[in-house]
C-alpha cells in the first residue's frame, strides 16, 4: 500500500483478543435471538412497555458510548507516533469519564424505573430490559477497570520513556470498542424497535 | 517461562505423576453425565415454577437409577481437584516466584467441588425421600438448583485468575498459548450471569433457562476441555525441556 507511506504502522493487537471479542459477540448474539423469540409470542405486551423507557436517556448514552469509542480510537493513534504519545493520556481519561457519565446516566433510568413502580419481575420486556442492559453495564465496568489500568500504565511509561504494552493497549481498546458495537445493537432492539 | 527463580525439573516419575492428575479432571464428565442424564436433571431440567407435585413425581418416576446417577456424580466431583492441582503448578511457572494466582485458583477450584457437592447432596435428600411432604421436596429441588447455579463468584474468580497467570506470563516460551488466557476471561465474563436464576421462575434467566444453565454450562466445558489439552501440552514441554 503506498497511502500507508505516512501512516504509521497502527500498533498489533494479539490475535487471542478475538477470542473474548468474537465470543462475546457470539453469546450476546444469542441473548439478542432470545429477546426476538419472546417478543414474537407477546408483541403487544413488549411493544407497550418499551414506551415507558426513556428514549432520550437511551440515545444520550449512545452519544457518550460513541464519543467514549472516539477517544479511545485516537488515544491508540496517538500512541503510534513517539512524539505525540503523551497526547493519549488526556484522550483516555476522556473515555473514562464518557464511562462514567454512561453509569450515571443508567442509574437515573434504573431509578426513575423503579420509582414509578417498575422492576426486573413487572414483564417479560423488563427482565430482558434489565437483565441485558446490567449485563452490558458489568461488562462496561470491567471495561472501565482495562480502560484505568492501560491509564496508569501509560502516565508510568511516558515518565519513565519506557515501552508502551501492546497487548495492554489492544485489548482494553478492542474490549471498548465492543462495548459501544453491543450497545449499538442494544438501544434499538429495547427503545426503537416496534 | 520465567528463569528468575530456580525450579525443580519435571523428571520421569513427576511428569507421569501430572499426566494422572490431569486425567483425574476428565472424572468431571460423570457430574452432566450421572445427575444430568442417568438421573435425568438435565433432561430436561424441572422448571422453577413446577409443582411441588411434579417434583415429587419426577423423584417417585426417577427410582434407583436416579439415585445412582447422583452416586457417579457424587464420586466424580472430587475429579477436579487432582487437576487443578496440576493447573497451579504449571501457574507457578506463569507467575514467577511469588504466585498468588495459582493460589487463588486451587482455593476456587476447592470451593466449586464442595458447592457441586453440596448441590447433589441436596437432590440425593430429596429422592431419598421421595414420599415426604411435598413442600419439602420442593424446598430441597430448590435448594439443589439454587446451589448449583447461584454461586458464580468462585467459578468467575477461578477463570478469571488462570487468565491472569496465563496473560502476565512474559516468557520466551509461554507456558500456555495466550488466547487460552482470552478465552478465560470470555469464559469468566459470560459465567456470571447465573446469579440472576434468584429472581426469575420462568424465561431464559431461570434456572433452567438459555442464558443462565445452557450457556454457563457450554462455556464452562469448553473452558476445561481446553485447559486440559494445554495442561497435558505443558507437561510435556517442561518434561522435554527437562530431559535437554
Amino acid at each position: 500500500m503506498i497511502a500507508a507511506a505516512n501512516e504509521p504502522e497502527p500498533l498489533p493487537v494479539e490475535a487471542g483478543v478475538w477470542v473474548v471479542v468474537l465470543g462475546e459477540l457470539c453469546v450476546f448474539t444469542l441473548f439478542f435471538i432470545t429477546f426476538l423469540y419472546y417478543r414474537a409470542f407477546s408483541p403487544e405486551l413488549f411493544e407497550e412497555s418499551r414506551t415507558l423507557l426513556s428514549r432520550d436517556l437511551g440515545a444520550l448514552n449512545t452519544i457518550i458510548l460513541l464519543t467514549s469509542s472516539w477517544c479511545v480510537a485516537a488515544a491508540v493513534k496517538a500512541l503510534n507516533v513517539p512524539k505525540q504519545r503523551s497526547r493519549a493520556l488526556p484522550l483516555l481519561l476522556g473515555a473514562l469519564g464518557c464511562g462514567t457519565a454512561f453509569v450515571i446516566v443508567k442509574g437515573f433510568e434504573y431509578s426513575g424505573a423503579i420509582n414509578a413502580g417498575i422492576n426486573v419481575l413487572t414483564d417479560e420486556f423488563f427482565m430482558f430490559y434489565f437483565m441485558l442492559t446490567g449485563i452490558h453495564l458489568l461488562h462496561l465496568l470491567v471495561g472501565m477497570g482495562l480502560l484505568t489500568a492501560t491509564t496508569l500504565h501509560l502516565r508510568s511509561v511516558i515518565a519513565t520513556n519506557g515501552v508502551v504494552s501492546e497487548p495492554l493497549v489492544g485489548f482494553a481498546s478492542c474490549f471498548w470498542h465492543m462495548l459501544d458495537l453491543l450497545w449499538i445493537i442494544l438501544f434499538p432492539l429495547l427503545y426503537l424497535l416496534r | 517461562m520465567n528463569t528468575t527463580y530456580t525450579r525443580p525439573p519435571l523428571d520421569a516419575r513427576a511428569s507421569r505423576n501430572h499426566r494422572i492428575a490431569v486425567w483425574c479432571g476428565m472424572l468431571f464428565l460423570g457430574i452432566p453425565l450421572g445427575w444430568g442424564i442417568l438421573g435425568s436433571f438435565l433432561t430436561p431440567p424441572l422448571s422453577p415454577s413446577a409443582t411441588p407435585q411434579d417434583i415429587a413425581g419426577f423423584l417417585a418416576e426417577g427410582g434407583v437409577l436416579q439415585k445412582f446417577g447422583l452416586m457417579i456424580a457424587l464420586a466424580c466431583a472430587g475429579g477436579l481437584l487432582p487437576m487443578s492441582a496440576v493447573l497451579g503448578d504449571q501457574m507457578r511457572r506463569m507467575e514467577g516466584a511469588r504466585p498468588v494466582w495459582a493460589q487463588t485458583q486451587f482455593a476456587c477450584a476447592t470451593l466449586v467441588v464442595w458447592l457441586l457437592s453440596a448441590a447433589l447432596v441436596f437432590f440425593a435428600a430429596a429422592a431419598f425421600r421421595a414420599d415426604r411432604d411435598p413442600q419439602l421436596i420442593l424446598l430441597l429441588h430448590d435448594l439443589g438448583w439454587l446451589t448449583f447455579i447461584t454461586p458464580v463468584s468462585m467459578i468467575v474468580l477461578w477463570m478469571t485468575a488462570v487468565g491472569a497467570a496465563i496473560l502476565s506470563d512474559r516468557g520466551d516460551s509461554p507456558v500456555m498459548p495466550r488466547w487460552v488466557g482470552y478465552l478465560s476471561i470470555w469464559a469468566a465474563l459470560l459465567s456470571a450471569p447465573g446469579f440472576a436464576a434468584i429472581l426469575f421462575h420462568s424465561g431464559p434467566f431461570a434456572w433452567n433457562g438459555l442464558l443462565a444453565l445452557w450457556i454457563p454450562l457450554v462455556i464452562f466445558l469448553v473452558w476445561w476441555i481446553t485447559l486440559t489439552v494445554f495442561l497435558l501440552k505443558a507437561i510435556s514441554g517442561e518434561a522435554a525441556a527437562s530431559v535437554a
